[in-house]
């Protein structure tokens, strides 16, 4: 009752104010805006009373009227391209014409900055990197995150494989927590969305299922690129703070495009796209066509009676070698007899892959209504036969200028997205596995069934019979997924005084994927159902975000300007997974659970609730200084009982140098900026008690056993201690930065250097067994980041036909584990494989890859036992990096007349990867390096019995299998290979054929794109832009049979009516 | 209204206005603040997991993490390592040839201990006094797996173990002298409340091992007392006494056939299958096969077992693997007796307790009392696999009289009934029966006589023993 009180009272004092407000004198003021160049007339110049709120836009002709109140003294004109002008008010008369001069330097860009807040680039303290909505087009990428590629300095993108629909992670500049989420928010047009990739996995499932089944795609992958209006990209926690716990990785701003009047004076323009893509594999390891399936070939030996012998060293009288074995489809190996007639399996496999993309938009913009409503659809299908992808969005926006006070307007998007995937990664049914590991011998195409990837009987022609013939697996095997997803905002803006706006926004995202798995019977995967499966999972996502902001805009003095923020925020995330497993089908080749002998369900959801009060102020002198300080306090669900709420501040400042000094020819804009702030990271749902858990049982090799048991059912306490102490982590980041111009424009560079302390960083501490717990969950470590990133521009040729543009970015960051927990040094990241796993080891960098190695002295030689192969260190350490030591991208771009030919070249350097999928075929014999097998080899190293040199040669096959590939006392080291990379990501030639004459077609967009065409890499396989766990998992660097990369031209033509 | 003077008002003196907007700002912080903690009460319990279980649904939990023990990779590993299986493939190829490093084990020490030791503690606290039977199966399944993990790893926390809860998270090793102690103790306590009547709630079929019977508990707690009595032969010199005192306790408590014998029970269910059978038949075929040093020991006896043991090779023999050829072909395999889907996997039999008694009684000097023993094991053995005694094997192989009787003889029997358990390779590193050579394939010296301390331990409790040296023997197998 009380509370109501002061509801009503505030309201009251509002209405009160809104009265008041009402009784100011204002004048009218009106004019024209025009370019200085050619007198054109300007639309859409952003007008603005300076010290007030209030902004109105000029119209087709140039013509703007504006209510200012008496007091007010100059106005404001903006528009992007243009130098901003701030001019006096007339005091003799209310016309106000306005000419302006084009902005070549680029002083007045404008940046959505957190909370779709928009500010001018000069006024940021921190570094923030736009993309155009032109050049994510231009990429042909599908995937947004896939699209920021190479084009934002301190953006690391990872693509994980070639398949339809495949995920795409980011990281802005390294990762700032060890096993929660890594990536920055995604917000649309102010409002966070989903960008997270999910898994299937049965509730039964003990292992990490990222490691084996389909590529799965991130949400993000909803959002049509052909929608977007341009990309902010909130590197740090600098920029991000005022998104307080989701704010520690920073965040990618998305704008779309809302209805505007163009062209001419219309109050409408549509425009009809249409574009082809063909797709090919980019790169495959180089196999071996000499030797097919069998064994006992690879340089062993026979004996005087013709006998084999697995056994090298000195060789006895009257032994030979053979490098020949014999055929066998009881193995796995290419290990057997010489062929001459080898079959090129995967050239056979895979097929050019099609994407049609279609997009309609139609624009129109009114005196008070602005409206955009679009249309695409996208259809892929993909270079492994029977996968494809297709997206259809329908996006419609809206603003509404209800009178000079009320503003309302939307942003909605709906979105079906999904397809059918195929099987991938350290899985019997997996594409890669069974296609690669088949020998040359085996045409996996030559079965004489109904298809030709299946026996007369209907079972699986396979080379052997534990995987699954690819064919049978993208065939008899499919997933698919289909998601309904509706995502939006609306907002309404009261202005009750001039210098004070009050919005109130409201969005929601919210999505159900509907994903099927079939196993054909007579399956290998999964490897304890014979009998077939239809699987059925539904997940679900619902998040409701508000936010409330009050913003109160005044010129203190004619120089000194105040702007104050003070806002609120709601947001409650809640997911859900149903899982729905049958087994054991009674009529072959129907899916349906209802035919499944043996059943099994689980199912799980989770809600996380935050909320938030926040303050922005703003303080600025002139157009040369501003200091603009934040804070957030936040309270959240999933905190613990410790302390309710937590507060993240921020204060950053820019100074806009030569507004003081002045520009000379050289320099023509000069800016520092200095930023400090904490974001945070959310603790992960329900980690602050112990439960009882239904424990399942495995030891890695087989699917273990679990309940329900024998009709029992049982449940035991977790293995995971929960803790009620738990904090949200914190993200404190330090940068400095340059945003230097010079010549007028012609070269820029733009240059921060930053230091990031992760601290409080929540990590399953493991716990010693012993304790009879695997781990506590606990706010214990500490990380660090710190790094450079630059941005440099320039167009060395420039007139009035032909420009050429240089565009590079370039950045390097350290990422260094500080600390973990008291007496812990080192923690897996995610459970991988047993052999090799992804680490945070204290003094390393964070994922650093963790695995077997070489036993080796202290002069770093390998050690060789008697048998004449190397040992194996009993600890297991640090084996590679995965993350590059730089990476940058360098855009050339050439115009001459309606021509523009770009090209963006990709570097990484540095970035290792486990190359498991090599070091398997090795050891299967299959790899190009196994082809030399008639004669002997020797490791060098020295003898583990005296330190002597090794003299020990070891047969073709003891070397390729056991050393270098990775049988028996194999080290993982071994296949730990560089993944750097130099690709020319985009090549493009576009034209602009303007039809004057045609009153219905403007103009004409026709363009070809070809991505990937080049790759320089000496990784040994496939395109190392590749992740077997794909964008929903910390791990990097592993390659396992991951799906391979792409290379494809794109052919697109464009109508603008 | 004329409001020239803003920059004093907003500096310096708020008007009447900006005091009305200071009040509303002040007033909404305290009204959101207290809204924003409410918004976010109430949802910090998961809808997922339980926070407590009954004891009924403990003991299934605790029961199939010692089946995960006895029937999963510990048993193959022995195995392999007793020669009676062969590891051709993939890791199996590497764990024949004594690769196994800290971490390959990792799984199996957080079994015995965060999944069957810290819920069998849980059980006896959450059953209570009140319910002595669960409290004592809880005594004796801590013994069974706190004996798995010393025989394993020698020195094992037990005392400063399971403290997660109170937030200790470091547990100093207890010797395995002290460890054996222990386990005599756990299990004497254990017996003590199996005897006791006074339960609100007893097992049933939550026990999947004896379906709640404490009769049937006593006996197998008997049996484990005379195994781990056996075990210090080489350490205390009066072990036989005590051995024999608690095979007859074993004895006169039931355990006089097949039909007592603690099983590890699977089922037809992909998630219950014998993980013997979901090893080699399912998910890594080929991995491992029959072993040529046993299947030649049975050969040599013409053993009538060998059909139910293993698969005949592709020349219709019974043949294993040679020792460290890695051959896959032409090898038998493990058969359906030991790996079907829901075949039982023997954690303790009446034939292991006969030859304890053999085994015993030979130490004792009552050569007529082994000789018994020895063939009441072989026969009992052979009509449980088998159905018959077959009468040809039983007069060349269990009519052992005094005279005849010898520690080799009981330990080969011994060895062969105790296909798919620890036993044998345990046996072996205490008598060296039967006479092993090592894989010569191997880099190590000799045949691996302990497992490594797992990763988890060296890493995250800075109170642990750690010993990665294989050939290291643990008390027990003292040199």
């Amino acid at each position: 009752m009380k509370r109501l009180q002061h509801i009503l009272k505030a309201a009251a004092l509002l209405g009160l104010l809104g009265v008041q407000s009402l009784q100011a004198q204002t004048r009218l003021i009106v004019g024209t805006v025009s370019a200085a160049k050619d007198g054109q007339n300007l639309a859409n110049v952003s007008v603005s009373v300076v010290g007030t709120n209030i902004n109105v836009f000029s119209d087709n002709e140039g013509r703007y009227a504006v209510n200012a109140p008496a007091s007010a003294k100059k106005l404001q004109f903006t528009l992007n391209g243009f130098q901003q002008v701030t001019t006096d008010i007339p005091s003799g008369s209310d016309k106000l014409d306005i000419k302006m001069e084009s902005d070549e330097v680029g002083l007045n860009t404008v940046t959505i900055t957190a909370l779709g807040i928009s500010r001018q680039q000069r006024a940021l303290g921190y570094s923030s990197q736009n993309v155009s909505g032109a050049e994510i087009q231009g990429s042909g990428e599908q995937n947004v995150v896939q699209a920021i590629s190479s084009k934002v300095a301190g953006a690391f993108v990872q693509g994980s494989g070639g398949t339809p629909g495949a995920s795409a992670k980011i990281i802005l500049r390294g990762n700032a927590t060890f096993t929660g989420n890594n990536q920055p928010l995604m917000v649309v047009d102010g409002v966070p969305i989903d960008n997270s990739t999910s898994q299937t996995s049965a509730g039964d499932y003990p292992f990490n299922s990222n490691l084996s089944g389909v590529n799965n795609s991130n949400r993000g992958i909803d959002i049509n690129p052909d929608d977007i209006e341009s990309i902010s990209v909130l590197k740090g926690p600098a920029a991000a703070a005022l998104y307080g716990v989701r704010g520690a990785n920073g965040a990618i701003i998305i704008t779309t495009k809302r209805g505007k009047a163009t062209r001419g004076g219309r109050n409408f323009s549509a425009s009809l796209s249409s574009s082809v893509e063909w797709s090919k594999v980019n790169k495959l390891p180089e196999i071996q066509t000499g030797y097919g399936q069998g064994v006992n070939g690879g340089g062993r030996f026979i004996d005087s009676a013709g006998t084999r012998k697995a056994f090298a060293g000195t060789i006895p009288p009257g032994w030979s070698l053979v490098d020949g074995g014999t055929a066998t489809q009881a193995a796995p190996d290419a290990w057997g007899p010489k062929i001459s007639n080898a079959i090129n399996n995967a050239e056979n496999f895979f097929q050019t892959g099609i994407t049609y993309n279609n997009n309609l938009s139609v624009s129109a913009g009114g005196e008070r209504t602005n409206v955009r409503a679009s249309i695409g659809n996208m259809n892929q299908t993909g270079i492994v036969p029977n996968t494809k992808f297709s997206r259809t969005s329908v996006r419609v926006n809206t603003d509404t200028r209800l009178t000079n006070k009320i503003t309302f307007g939307s942003s909605l998007n709906f979105i079906n997205s999904g397809g059918t995937r195929s099987q991938n990664g350290s899985n019997l049914s997996g594409v890669m596995l069974s296609l690669l590991r088949t020998p040359a011998s085996f045409d996996l195409s030559g079965g004489k069934g109904s298809d030709p990837w299946k026996n007369p009987d209907g079972s699986n022609y396979t080379y052997f019979a534990p995987y699954d013939n690819p064919y049978w697996s993208v065939y008899e095997n499919p997933f698919t997924d289909d998601v309904n997803r509706l995502l939006g905002n609306t907002y309404i803006t009261y202005r009750p005084l001039d210098w004070l706006d009050v919005t109130y926004r409201v969005g929601i995202d919210q999505w159900t994927d509907s994903r099927k798995q079939i196993f054909a019977v007579g399956s290998n995967q999964p490897d304890n159902a014979p009998g077939g499966e239809s699987s059925e999972n539904v997940l679900r996502y619902k998040e409701f975000y508000s936010d409330l902001l009050i913003t109160a805009r005044r010129q203190l003095t004619d120089d000194i300007g105040l702007n104050v923020l003070l806002g609120n925020n709601l947001n409650s995330r809640f997911s859900s997974d149903q899982y729905l497993r049958g087994r054991d089908l009674a009529v072959p080749e129907f899916y349906n659970i209802n035919n499944a002998a043996n059943l099994y369900a689980s199912s799980s959801s989770g809600r996380v609730k935050t909320a938030a009060l926040f303050l922005n102020a703003e303080l600025s002198y002139k157009s040369m200084l501003y200091l603009n300080v934040s804070g957030r306090n936040e309270w959240a669900s999933t905190f613990g009982t410790a302390k309710s709420s937590f507060f993240y501040p921020s204060i950053n400042t820019s100074f806009v140098f030569t507004e003081l000094t002045g520009t000379n020819k050289i320099l023509s804009y000069g800016k520092v900026r200095l930023a400090y702030a904490t974001a945070g990271i959310n603790p992960p749902a329900y980690a602050t008690r112990t439960y009882f858990v239904q424990p399942s049982f495995t030891d890695g090799f087989t699917s273990g056993i679990n309940f329900p048991y024998l009709g029992q059912n049982g449940f035991g306490q977790s293995g995971g201690l929960g803790n009620s102490a738990l904090e949200p982590e914190r993200n404190t980041g330090m940068e400095i930065g340059f945003d230097l111009r010079f010549l007028k424009g012609r070269a820029s560079l733009d240059l921060t250097l930053y230091n990031q302390q992760s601290s409080n960083i929540i990590l399953s501490m493991p716990l010693a067994p012993s304790t009879g717990f695997s781990g506590v969950t606990q706010n214990a470590g500490k990380m660090e980041n710190r790094g450079i990133e630059m941005v440099l521009g320039g167009t060395p040729i420039k007139s009035d036909k032909f420009t050429w543009e240089v565009n590079v970015n370039w950045a390097s960051n350290r990422n260094e584990v500080l600390q973990l927990a008291p007496g812990v040094e080192e923690i897996n990241v995610e459970a991988a494989f047993a052999s090799n796993g992804s680490y945070a080891i204290v003094g390393e960098p964070y994922g650093v890859l963790y695995g077997t190695k070489w036993l080796r002295n202290d002069a770093g030689q390998l050690i060789i036992g008697s048998n004449g192969l190397p040992l194996v260190d009993p600890k297991r350490g640090n084996i590679g990096v995965p993350y590059p030591k730089w990476y940058g991208g360098l855009r050339n771009t050439f115009t001459y007349k309606g021509f523009t030919l770009t090209a963006l070249l990709d570097v990484r350097r540095g970035g290792q990867i486990w190359n498991g999928t090599w070091g398997r075929l090795t050891r299967l014999g299959i790899t190009d390096e196994t082809a030399e097998r008639d004669r002997l080899y020797l490791i060098e190293g020295v003898k583990a019995s005296d330190g002597s040199p090794n003299d020990r040669k070891v047969s073709a096959f003891d070397y390729f299998r056991t050393y270098r590939g990775d049988a028996g006392s194999y080290a993982s080291e071994n296949a730990i290979q560089d993944g750097s990379w130099t690709r020319l990501r985009e090549l493009g030639l576009s034209y602009t054929l303007k039809l004057k004459s045609n009153k219905l077609i403007q103009s004409l967009d026709l363009g070809i794109v070809g991505k990937n065409l080049l790759l320089f890499t000496e990784y040994k396989g496939i395109d190392p832009e590749t992740s077997l766990t794909g964008a929903g998992s910390n791990i990097g660097g592993f390659d396992y049979f991951n799906n391979p990369g792409l290379k494809s031209w794109i052919a697109s033509i464009k109508f603008n009516f | 209204m004329d409001r020239k003077h803003q920059v004093q008002f907003l500096i310096i003196k708020p008007t009447r206005i900006m005091r009305k907007i200071s009040l509303i700002a002040a007033l909404g912080v305290i009204l959101f603040a207290g809204a924003c903690k409410k918004y976010v009460e109430g949802e910090d319990i998961s809808p997922n997991v339980p926070a407590n279980a009954p004891p009924p649904l403990i003991l299934s939990a605790a029961e199939l993490s010692v089946f995960a023990n006895y029937g999963g990779n510990m048993s193959r590993l022995a195995s392999m390592w007793a020669q009676q299986n062969a590891g051709c493939q993939f890791q199996s190829e590497a764990n024949d040839q004594y690769q196994v490093d800290e971490g390959d084990i990792s799984n199996e020490w957080s079994v015995i201990y965060v999944q069957g030791l810290k819920n069998l503690k849980v059980l006896k606290e959450k059953a209570g006094a009140e319910n002595p039977h669960y409290q004592g199966i809880s005594n004796v399944l801590t013994a069974l797996l706190l004996g798995t993990a010393t025989d394993f790893w020698g020195d094992v926390p037990f005392t400063d173990a399971l403290k997660g809860e109170a937030l200790q998270y470091t547990a100093a090793y207890d010797k395995q002298e002290d460890v054996l102690k222990n386990i005599q103790t756990l299990l004497s306590d254990g017996i003590t409340l199996l005897n006791s009547s006074n339960n609100i709630i007893v097992p049933g079929g939550d026990d999947f091992i004896y379906g709640g019977d404490p009769a049937r508990w006593i006996g197998f707690a008997y049996l484990l007392k005379a195994r781990y009595h056996m075990r210090t032969s080489k350490r205390d010199a009066t072990w036989y006494t005590k051995a024999l005192a608690a095979v007859d306790s074993a004895k006169a408590n039931g355990f006089t056939d097949g039909s007592a014998d603690a099983n590890c029970v699977f089922g037809t269910n992909a998630n219950e299958y014998n993980q013997w059978y979901a090893f080699s038949k399912i998910s890594r075929r080929g991995y491992i096969k029959a072993n040529k040093t046993f299947t030649d020991i049975m050969n040599g006896l013409n053993d009538p077992r060998r059909s139910f043991y293993f698969t005949k090779n592709d020349s219709g023999k019974y043949e294993g693997s040679v020792l460290g050829s890695s051959n896959t072909r032409n090898v038998s395999e493990i058969g359906t007796y030991f790996a079907s889907a829901n075949s039982p996997t023997p954690i303790a039999t009446y034939a292991e307790l006969c030859f304890i008694e053999a085994e015993a009684a030979l130490a004792a000097g009552n050569k007529t009392r082994a000789a018994n023993a020895h063939n009441d094991g072989v026969i009992g053995h052979l009509i449980q696999v088998t159905g018959l005694a077959d009468a040809a094997y039983v007069a060349a192989n269990a009519s052992e009289t005094a005279s005849g009787i010898d520690l080799n003889k009981i330990m080969t029997q011994k060895y062969i009934a105790g296909y798919t358990m620890l036993e044998p390779y345990h046996d072996w590193r205490r008598t060296g029966i039967p006479a092993l050579v090592k894989n010569p394939r191997s880099n190590l010296t000799g045949i691996a006589r302990r497992l490594p301390t797992s990763i988890d331990e060296r890493l995250y409790n800075s109170k642990a023993t750690v010993v990665n040296n294989l050939l290291e023997p643990v008390w027990w197998d003292a040199p």
